[in-house]
């Protein structure tokens, strides 16, 4: 992993040259070999005088290549964590999406990288990654929280959001029968039923 | 000597909210050994919201997320909907968004400085930058309506135009703001007494901000360049070079403290002033909309299938939207990171070993939006005395007090 | 709307937020600048519920603070009134379908005067403390009645 100093001198002035998107996606393919199912370079063009173009890597993985993926991103550059969430498509698996910039503090040379993977419901395991970066911490607790991921490693496991007496096996973000259709309180009133309401008084 | 644990509320990030951001912390003496940061207090389960309503409601929702930073998660949600959707805003809009959240950057630094100063104890300096920032506030009435949670933003361009008579109104004030922030730099830069109370309080080092994964100001004062306006440039922000303000390049070294943050927050007025005045220069002519018709917007978002990562530097540091279309007319996943998610993590490592009339600086140092974020509770731990928030305000003051005595004489 | 002619001290508010966006408290904070200036009527922030006449309330409440309002109110000394600033308290405001909140303030504590709004101009919410103002004073009056 890149030490911590060397990426501060980058930060003032280039020392090493930057890698564009292709070769970034050979990297993350000799690393992962079979495990990279699909991937994406995703180029938008931004700007009203003098276009320039963006780029976004979007790769699928397979679950256990998990880890070496993010070893292989910090290895490139220290990234900062976009964010961490996940999608329950109403079957029996939960799509979890990590999002990384890398070459952040290079002018129009960011390059966010987003690994997508699916999580069998039958087993919501994951290995945390807040030994390389602290301060995913609250990322992982969230999806704790939200989802019902199991982060193995993970110190701090208390609730960040919910409070403490929230009912166990309700998770938000969840569309089966783990989901809070039914703790949502409906607070609009139609005029019928507020009239209503003040004749009782009156 | 026996530990004794103290609970204390650290208080409001405004001078009058009284909802604890309860900081719970051992003290020894005077400086604090142990911190737990626990948040949570005001989870309203937006996203959860969003993800039932199309794509126009969910932008008004975001909007109110936050009333500081109100057109920072609109920005994202609206770059990242146009992204998903592969539609360009016309060259008119992608001006006058910036102008609106340049000016909303403005309001937000001003009333920082306000709090900041509140917090040490210069109370007459809270009221005087404050009513210097009504002015703000009645040039984003002229041009959108209303002082806070301004809806002119919407998916594919900007729902008001800029009027001839805005442009004027509009050099004014940047001619006022010029002179306000040579005056604040001469009030709080140049004053021995502020420098004295905010030199080493707070200290961000460099590898420590990159740990904890924060953002925004608090990532430009401990020496990142980091700017998603240089980064990943979108709108005007790719036509104008626009460089993160790092206090190396003003006074020539970094020490991450409140002192620095509050000469890049005080420069960011200066920059965003500059922006402001080159995007009415070059303002180019046309329609500001690209799908006016919202019944035809809503059929396309039920066409696409798509998802982009949309992301803005707020005030406060870099809101990211992850949106998924998936066959509804709104989004099926919703995700949204305020700053304040991630600078929050700087408290615990910045309050050990501070001091007791430091920790409301330190609290308000990362200007946190608790709204966009829930608010911070605290553990409980058998045995402890709770110390009101006014003790370490008063704290807070008579330590400013006392600096103030030594160094003037 | 009548005149003050009984209230011979100053009004002390004390403002508690339960999960608002921050918008409304900004606005109740603005009224004390010199801009709209609040002050000069005597209205005054407090730090605690045991000093206030009148409690402002913004957000729609979120489950694990609904008893902590109740307390505040309790705490309170007579006579007091609750102004509700802003649409979320009022009737849930955008907010109206969500899993953690409880809804519009007054199925929790009773409330005097609404103000409106997303959010209420200064100028509506310092109308709404004159109005409660005018309400105290009726509310002082009956209190020294029964009290003869």
């Amino acid at each position: 992993m890149a030490e911590a100093g060397e990426v501060g001198k980058r930060a003032g002035g280039e020392e090493r040259m930057n890698m564009n998107a292709e070769q970034i996606l050979e990297k993350l393919k000799e690393s992962l070999g079979n495990a990279l199912l699909t991937y994406e370079i995703k180029e938008y063009t931004m700007g009203v005088r003098r276009k320039r173009t963006l780029y976004e890597i979007w790769a699928e993985i397979d679950k256990s290549a998990f880890r070496k993926a993010v070893e292989t991103i910090f290895n490139i550059d220290y990234p900062h964590l976009h964010f961490i969430t996940g999608e329950d498509t109403g079957g029996d698996v939960i799509k979890m999406i990590y999002s990384f910039g890398i070459y952040h503090r290079h002018p129009g040379g960011e390059i966010s990288i987003t690994l997508k993977f699916d999580l069998p419901k039958s087993e919501l395991v994951l290995p945390t990654i807040t030994d390389l970066m602290t301060g995913a911490e609250t990322n992982e607790r969230e999806i704790r929280e939200m989802l019902g991921v199991e982060f193995e490693g993970l110190k701090n496991k208390r609730h960040l959001f919910l409070p403490d007496d929230w009912p166990e096996g309700k998770y938000p973000w969840r569309r089966d029968e783990h989901g809070v259709d039914d703790m949502v309180k409906y607070m609009h009133k139609s005029v019928k039923e507020i009239r209503k309401k003040g004749e009782g008084n009156a | 000597m026996p530990k004794t644990a103290y609970y204390i509320p650290v208080g409001p990030i405004h001078p009058a909210l009284k909802e604890p951001i309860r900081v719970e912390a051992e003290i020894e003496g005077e400086k604090v050994v142990r911190v737990d940061v626990k948040r949570g207090f005001a989870h309203r389960g937006i996203e959860y919201m969003g993800m039932k309503r199309n794509a126009i409601q969910t932008l008004y929702l975001s909007e109110r997320i936050c009333g500081i930073c109100s057109i920072s998660h609109p920005y994202a949600f609206v770059v990242a909907a146009e992204k998903a959707l592969g539609i360009e805003a016309p060259p008119r809009a992608q001006y006058i968004r910036p102008i609106i959240a340049e000016l909303e950057r403005i309001h937000s630094h001003l009333l920082w400085l306000g709090v900041i100063a509140h917090e040490m104890g210069f109370d007459s300096l809270l009221f005087w930058i404050w009513k210097g920032r009504e002015k703000v506030l009645d040039i984003l009435e002229l041009l959108t309506g209303n002082r806070i949670n301004y809806s002119v933003f919407m998916i594919g361009g900007v729902r008001r135009d800029l009027k001839e008579s805005h442009i004027k109104a509009l050099k004014d004030m940047i001619t006022y703001y010029w002179k306000f922030t040579e005056k604040m730099k001469e009030i709080m830069l140049s004053d021995p007494v502020y420098k004295a109370r905010t030199r080493g309080v707070a200290q961000l080092s460099k590898e420590l901000a990159l740990k904890v994964n924060v953002v925004g100001p608090t990532a430009r004062a401990a020496g990142l360049r980091m700017d998603i306006r240089q980064d990943i440039p979108y709108d005007a922000y790719a036509d104008i070079d626009v460089r993160a303000v790092v206090p190396q390049d003003i006074v020539g070294e970094v020490r991450g403290d409140a002192y620095d943050i509050t000469m890049v927050r005080i420069y960011e007025i200066e920059q965003s002033l500059d922006i402001i005045e080159y995007c009415v220069d070059n303002l180019p002519e046309g329609k500001i909309l690209a799908i006016p018709n919202y019944v035809a917007l809503l059929a396309k978002i039920r066409r696409t299938k798509g998802e982009a990562i949309g992301a803005h530097e707020a005030p406060r540091g870099e809101v990211v939207h992850y949106l998924k279309f998936d066959g509804r007319d709104g989004p099926s996943v919703w995700k949204v990171i305020a700053p304040s998610y991630n600078n929050i993590n700087s408290w615990a490592p910045l309050l050990l070993g501070a001091e007791v009339a430091d920790i409301p600086i330190v609290v308000a140092y990362i200007d946190p939006c608790l709204c966009c974020n829930d608010r911070v509770a605290l553990l409980k731990t058998p045995e402890g005395k709770v110390l009101g928030y006014e003790y370490i305000h008063k704290k807070a003051v008579e330590k400013t007090r006392k600096i103030e005595r030594e160094v003037r004489g | 709307m009548g005149k003050l002619t009984n209230f011979k001290r100053s009004l002390w508010v004390f403002h508690a937020s339960g999960g608002s966006c921050n918008g409304c408290d900004i606005e109740i904070i603005a009224a004390l600048t010199p801009r709209y200036d609040a002050e000069r009527f005597g209205i005054k922030l407090v730090g605690s519920p045991r000093h206030a006449d009148v409690l402002l309330v913004t957000g729609a409440i979120p489950r694990d603070f609904a008893d902590k309002l109740k307390r505040i109110y309790e705490q309170m000394p007579d006579p007091k009134a609750v102004i509700v600033v802003g649409n979320c308290g009022t009737s849930g405001g955008l907010f109206y379908d969500s899993y953690n909140l409880v809804g519009p303030i007054d199925e929790i504590i009773p409330v005097d005067v609404y103000v409106p709004g997303c959010p209420p101009r200064p100028e509506a919410i310092i109308d709404a403390v004159v109005k409660a103002w005018l309400k105290l004073e009726k509310l002082e009056k009956e209190l020294e009645g029964k009290k003869e």
